[in-house]
């Protein structure tokens, strides 16, 4: 799974996520992509189902994983009374802002089968995707 | 290349403000520059710049009441999550000089190599060109069936029509079909991902059962 080498600090507050993707919001690597609509924060275990699912509907395509789980999750135990303090780092999760390309998927991968590996890695993720094509340049 | 022409108005409201009325009443706001003269600032509607933009032509000749200024697209601002146009950029062009501009370019066939297990793989999408505004084509049509596995096509290789001359680099390459290396490494990392994924499944069961 995807995490950090090293971080400064451990534990995280958790911040906000306000407006639209300003950056990677565009298809860059692949020829098609999955967008996220909404706002949330994705674990880095599904980031990993994803990538599975990518390469197995994809399987001589090339995957490119365009999130990175920064941010440590932090939990408290069950039954741990108040006043205990914050809890230690449970997981990873990249916070994911509307518009930011979540996979793609190019190297000779036509629509159609880019369409189906999408749609599955798209069920897996915990907010609303959308398929999306590179726009071209000219 | 016909120019195309769009009925646009001068506008005197900039600031994010006076934008947002115009884009909620399906204008788009855009700019005319180029040739040494100031800019304008424009309010073009939407629904004839998406017909422009439906259309072959890259050329368009921007009416002003009885005025007419001929000039190319250099750069469109799209909303990348509504895919609405949100900004156009105009590039005056005189008819009798040379532009650069960069062109489309589209892959025409299956190449005999991936019949053969390779895997074709479209490098580039646009290359530069030089010519006047009447020769400018609306796309390169790039033939790949005779690419062979290991084959490629470079930018010095494509037919340009006459009065059109190349600016990207000529040994660029473009396309390739190539033999897929990466069969081996994805299957390899297929089964590392079993092993967490069959793991994540196994107390699911088991709490299900319980």
């Amino acid at each position: 799974m995807l995490m950090p080498k090293r971080v400064k600090y451990r534990k995280q507050q958790r911040g906000r996520l306000k407006g639209n993707a300003a950056r990677g919001n565009t298809v860059a690597f692949g020829d098609y992509g999955i967008q996220a609509l909404e706002h949330g924060w994705i674990p880095a275990n599904v980031i990993e189902a994803g990538r599975v699912a990518a390469v197995r509907g994809a399987p001589d395509g090339r995957i490119y994983i365009r999130i990175f789980p920064h941010k440590s999750i932090s939990s408290t135990p069950e039954e741990t009374r108040m006043g205990t303090g914050k809890g230690e780092p449970d997981y990873w999760a990249a916070a994911v802002k509307p518009g930011t390309i979540l996979y793609e998927v190019g190297g000779g991968v036509n629509e159609e089968q880019a369409k189906r590996t999408l749609n599955k890695v798209a069920h897996k993720m915990p907010i609303k995707c959308r398929f999306v094509r590179r726009r071209a340049k000219a | 290349m016909e120019f195309f022409q769009i009925e646009v108005t001068n506008r005197e409201d900039v600031g994010k403000g006076p934008i947002g009325r115009l884009r909620r009443a399906g204008n788009v706001p855009g700019n005319l520059y180029g040739l040494g003269r100031p800019n304008v600032h424009l309010t073009i509607p939407g629904d004839e710049l998406a017909r422009f933009f439906d259309g072959p032509s890259n050329l368009v000749e921007l009416r002003m009441g009885d005025k007419g200024r001929q000039a190319i697209v250099r750069e469109v601002q799209i909303d990348p999550l509504t895919d609405e146009i949100l900004h156009v950029d105009f590039l005056r062009v005189d008819e009798d000089a040379e532009i650069e501009n960069l062109v489309r370019l589209t892959y025409k066939g299956t190449a005999i190599g991936t019949t053969k297990g390779g895997v074709f793989q479209a490098l580039e999408e646009a290359i530069a060109i030089r010519s006047k505004p009447k020769d400018l084509p609306s796309e390169l049509i790039i033939e790949i069936a005779g690419l062979e596995l290991g084959d490629g096509v470079h930018a010095g290789d494509v037919e340009l029509p006459s009065g059109v001359t190349l600016v990207s680099a000529a040994e660029m390459l473009l396309a390739q079909v190539t033999t897929p290396k990466v069969t081996a490494e994805p299957t390899e990392e297929e089964g590392e991902g079993e092993a967490p994924a069959e793991g994540g499944e196994a107390p699911a069961a088991e709490g299900g059962d319980a």
